[in-house]
């Protein structure tokens, strides 16, 4: 969908184009990193991990995530988030495509307790087990541009580390479809179950549906829009959905075909 | 039913996001300048929530013990900062 992908390039650039001012008092939601010299926004994540290091409940940044949350559930995933922007172009050079268990989802609520939550509380905010230390939009934003600018005086293990988690989920990108957003992401995990409730719902087309099933083909998240689109509830109405809308386009594109054959079809009747 | 369900669901937890909003909005910190005393005097600034989260970006408040503390002079120009971790 040519939509969704002009509105992800124009969000990367709007969230990082600060030439000075910032208004890092407001948190994104997605992830960005706010160490990035060019971004807006602080990113909820980050400042979570801060607050639980200060033993603080994060109630403002709680408040705006769970207020995008509740009016948008993920859309931000599919239509906002720079990092997913990458991986959706990564998911498009050739290659072995496979897909993940469902099962592996769970793994981002365990990080989002592990390394966002605990490790910061028992250890401080700046600890090296924090969730901050592996993020691949943090490499990405500031590691790999603080070592370029000031060169591999400022290299460290740790660094080192960094890169290879930003590599092995860069590869894993390219073989299975957002596989970083399905399986890691904090930020996925809180706005995950707020898909059950959000404001914005993908309307299901239950009584023209043919269960022609492209609705599950279009899907790079694997969760079979058709199985909501028959049970007539909408089609966003699970954690794993990140209201990309490519379900609802390949359905439309599915009857316009229909529509097509079927007219193709009257038309040596009408000769007759 | 289901609908009206979903529709008051979606209420109470837009209405929790607005009151984790105001609360937090009206919270104030209370941070150190200095972790060291400098002559039995402790000098400390009240922040907003906002302040916080703003620091939190760069780490420019650390927790020492139970209290929070600056790592720079938050009266001069601050420029662009970039977070240690």
């Amino acid at each position: 969908m040519r939509k969704r992908r002009i509105v992800q390039y124009l969000s990367l650039l709007l969230l990082h184009s600060s030439w000075g001012p910032e208004l890092k008092w407001l948190c994104n939601p997605v992830l960005s990193c706010h160490s990035c010299v060019l971004s807006w926004f602080a990113c909820p994540i980050g400042v979570f991990v801060h607050f639980s290091g200060y033993h603080l409940l994060p109630l403002v940044p709680l408040g705006m995530v769970l207020l995008v949350g509740v009016f948008l559930g993920r859309l931000v995933c599919g239509w906002v988030c720079p990092f997913g922007l990458l991986q959706d172009l990564l998911h498009k050079i050739p290659s072995v495509k496979i897909s993940l268990p469902h099962w592996t989802a769970y793994a981002k609520y365990f990080l989002l307790f592990l390394l966002v939550i605990l490790t910061p509380y028992l250890w401080g905010e700046n600890t090296l087990y924090s969730f901050c230390r592996i993020c691949p939009a943090g490499t990405l934003q500031a590691s790999l541009p603080t070592v370029i600018a000031h060169g591999f005086s400022t290299f460290q293990i740790a660094t080192l580390v960094r890169w290879l988690v930003l590599a092995v989920i860069l590869v894993f990108a390219v073989v299975s479809a957002r596989s970083f957003c399905k399986m890691l992401c904090p930020l996925a995990a809180i706005l995950a179950p707020l898909n059950y409730v959000s404001f914005w719902a993908i309307k299901a087309p239950a009584e023209t549906c043919v269960s022609c099933k492209k609705c599950d083909a279009a899907c790079s998240m694997d969760i079979q829009p058709s199985v909501r689109i028959n049970r007539k509830i909408p089609v966003n109405r699970d954690p794993e959905c990140i209201v990309c809308h490519e379900c609802q386009a390949a359905c439309m594109h599915g009857e316009k075909e229909e529509n097509r054959t079927g007219s193709a079809r009257r038309a040596p009747a009408a000769a007759d | 039913m289901k609908v009206t369900l979903e529709r008051i669901l979606q209420i109470i937890l837009a209405l929790i996001a607005v009151i984790l909003l105001v609360v937090g909005s009206d919270r104030e910190y209370k941070v150190y300048d200095n972790p060291r005393e400098e002559f039995g005097l402790r000098s400390y600034t009240v922040i907003t929530a906002f302040q916080l989260v703003e620091d939190a970006t760069f780490s420019g408040t650390i927790r020492k013990g139970d209290e929070l503390f600056s790592t720079y002079n938050r009266e001069a120009p601050k420029g662009k900062m970039a977070c240690p971790t």
